[in-house]
């Protein structure tokens, strides 16, 4: 499955592009260039959680799907992104669709026709969603996109012709990375602070542990620091050695993965954590955070994995010197709580972990509502990426990764899975289709982040499906395969597993990157671009007129 | 000296997996006592080869220096009783040849699982299967490694 056509090739290219294969490296061609600056009137979300409550739901007013005019949803354009795990979420205007690349360029690519209007090259890979703010400067109001990398930089830059406005290198240590997507609300942006040290510690030699994971406030404007929230309260200290020289410390870890989650009415945030890295494990551990937005003073922080402490290096041995005692179960929240309010004016935080749990607390104080198991749960899911919320119809759905990354369990139950809001009980269930047959490194788990409409819940699969289900029963309504290769507007794209941040909805418009080739997933670089056909838009949102689409 | 021959190449090699075996047991030793890779940043793409370059410098002085400077060839080829000569005098290389010379090319055999760069020390290696039996190191420093005559005790008369 090469992504682009030896046989018609000069041997010379051919030499060259092989080359680049062994190295790992995609081909890139140049996409066609579009001649205006990018639209920035409608922004059709704010970033991850479309909104600062973190639903991932899209309004009726945003889009234009709808379980009558699904069936005419199809490719509009595809993009080849530049590595083979895509790990960007994005953005949308009324012309323009913002991207990052894990090559570190963000695009700015026409929604209509996927033609490049602008690209910015970021201080490494972009990691998170795209987010967007209405900032308040001495010049005027101003609106600005935010981003983090695996570098450990945030960047914010103009929208509207890609120059950079500030940068800020976020990190307390030099493998700290911003994975999670920042959220932007009132003139501040809240960076959640992760670490790759849960790698370096498979080195036997290195003294592991010593990152602390850490929620940071940023003025939008300007990026200064506000106020940073750290996980763990202490800074870790020397526990131990091993090997007569290495030193050990604790306790480390609890890094924040995912989007934090805004509760302006109350004036605090919500963000979940991880396990910790080394001893001792600590309280601050896979647990949810409420701090206030004012100070980052913490308000409460419920844990729900005690004694999870787990790196890396328990993957080789977990009498690795690195391999804390207590060895897992690694049971981070990778998923942002939702902030929900029912009919009744009761508002509900609703947590999914990757130990298959999902959670209803109340926000105000984390106290537990219900709780409801789900699945099997592990290190890679469990509630992985991301949940989404249907308020209409009062439904949490959820996706269920339930994948061992040894193979396959009888006990895995992976699938979509909507509950009452309210009480945590089962609506229906849709278990995941297999889709695996005739392909390797496939598996059929709901890994990546939803999204819902009123009509429709939008779930992307580890084995390349993208489908659409009737929010209401469950029902499939509308599937495409995304594996395999795809002509992209420059060069061709390559599908694989759909996972991370998963589909966007946006006018008529549905929006995925497939291909992702961690933990042993289907790699590939296909950003493509669905679209309802120009006769179906019965209603558009905000979307431009199908009839206006210049193919 | 003059008359010794060209070394087996199954001897040099031999001696040749003695050092790099003295050589990573002693850079491990060096890592750990250093503690140059210990902290994480010296795990970042800036710190991490001039720290693994000066890790092998001061294993390679430590381990085969003082051999070279003391017996001019190596702890390997000295108990595989192999000696290291110029091609032009056939007496032994002046240590700063031996050290600056011949010495980067053993810690280069590390190249070998470093994906395709292990064309470089299998390019120096597999040259000893020409006529000369000399690898490309040799040819850099103008050295041949010889086979040192084994001296039989003179017989004692009665």
């Amino acid at each position: 499955m090469l992504p682009v056509k030896l046989p018609t090739m000069h041997k010379t290219n051919q030499f060259w592009l092989l080359a680049l294969l062994l190295f790992g490296v995609s081909p890139m061609v140049t996409a066609q260039t579009c001649p205006s600056n990018a639209g920035t009137e409608h922004f059709s979300s704010t970033g991850w959680g479309l909104g600062t409550g973190n639903q991932r739901f899209q309004t009726d007013a945003e889009q234009s799907l709808r379980r009558d005019n699904i069936s005419s949803l199809e490719l509009a354009w595809a993009f080849a992104l530049d590595s083979d795990s895509p790990h960007s979420y994005p953005l949308v205007t009324e012309d323009t669709v913002f991207i990052g690349t894990t090559e570190g360029r963000l695009l700015a690519l026409d929604r209509d026709t996927g033609c490049l209007r602008w690209e910015f090259e970021a201080n490494g890979g972009i990691r998170t969603g795209i987010v967007h703010g209405q900032v308040s400067t001495v010049a005027g109001t101003r609106p600005l996109l935010f981003f983090g990398t695996f570098q450990g930089r945030v960047h914010a830059v103009d929208p509207t012709d890609g120059t950079e406005v500030w940068q800020r290198d976020v990190r307390t240590h030099p493998f700290a990375v911003v994975t999670g997507t920042p959220a932007f609300h009132n003139n501040k942006l809240y960076v959640p602070v992760s670490s790759i040290e849960v790698v370096l510690a498979a080195i036997p030699i290195y003294s592991c542990c010593n990152f602390r994971g850490s929620m940071l406030a940023l003025d939008a404007a300007t990026g200064a620091d506000q106020w940073r929230t750290f996980t763990i309260n202490k800074e870790a200290e020397e526990t131990g050695s091993h090997y007569f020289f290495v030193e050990e410390y604790g306790p480390s870890g609890a890094p924040v993965w995912s989007a934090p989650t805004i509760d302006a009415d109350a004036g605090q945030l919500f963000f979940g954590t991880g396990e910790n890295y080394s001893a001792p494990a600590t309280k601050g551990s896979d647990a949810i955070f409420a701090v206030a937005l004012a100070d980052g003073q913490v308000r409460w922080q419920q844990q729900f994995t005690e004694q999870d402490a787990y790196n890396m290096s328990c993957e080789t041995s977990a009498k690795h010197p690195n391999c804390p005692e207590e060895n897992g179960p690694d049971l981070d929240f990778g998923a942002p709580p939702i902030l929900a309010t029912n009919k009744e004016g009761q508002r509900l935080l609703l947590i999914g972990q990757k130990s298959g749990d999902v959670r209803a607390l109340n926000p105000d104080n984390g106290k537990l509502l219900w709780q409801q198991k789900l699945g099997l749960g592990g290190k890679l899911g469990g509630v992985h990426w991301g949940m989404a919320l249907a308020p209409k119809q009062e439904l949490l759905l959820v996706p269920m990764s339930d994948r061992s990354p040894f193979g396959k369990s009888p006990d895995e139950t992976p699938g979509l899975t909507a509950l009452n809001m309210n009480t945590g009980e089962v609506a229906w269930t849709q278990p995941a289709e297999d889709g695996c047959a005739g392909r390797s490194q496939c598996s059929s788990g709901f890994s990546a982040a939803i999204i819902a409409t009123n009509d429709i819940v939008f779930a992307g699969q580890l084995n390349g499906l993208l489908s659409g289900y009737d929010i209401a029963t469950g029902e499939l309504l509308w599937q495409v395969d995304t594996w395999g290769e795809v002509d992209a507007v420059n060069g061709t794209a390559v599908g694989g597993a759909i996972d991370v941040h998963g589909p966007m909805v946006a006018g008529h418009n549905l929006f995925v990157s497939s291909g992702y080739g961690s933990f042993g997933q289907r790699g590939g670089n296909a950003f493509l671009a669905y679209r309802l056909k120009p006769d179906s838009n019965q209603s558009r949102g905000n979307a431009t007129p199908a009839s206006e689409v210049t193919p | 000296m003059s008359s010794n021959p060209p070394a087996n190449r199954w001897r040099r090699l031999f001696a040749t997996g003695i050092d790099l075996l003295l050589f990573l047991v002693g850079a491990m030793i060096v890592t750990l006592v250093s503690g140059l890779l210990e902290r994480a940043e010296a795990w970042e793409y800036q710190q991490l080869i001039p720290r693994v370059a000066l890790i092998i410098f001061i294993t390679y002085l430590l381990v085969h220096g003082l051999a070279l400077y003391k017996y001019k060839h190596t702890l390997g080829k000295q108990w595989l009783k192999l000696r290291i000569v110029s091609t032009q005098s056939q007496q032994p290389l002046p240590f700063w040849k031996l050290l600056w010379l011949r010495g980067p090319f053993l810690p280069m055999l590390l190249l070998l699982a470093a994906g395709p760069l292990a064309v470089l020390p299998l390019l120096d290696s597999l040259l000893i299967f020409t006529r000369s039996k000399r690898c490309g190191h040799d040819y850099v420093a103008a050295s041949q490694v010889v086979c040192v005559a084994i001296k039989r005790p003179a017989q004692e008369t009665e």
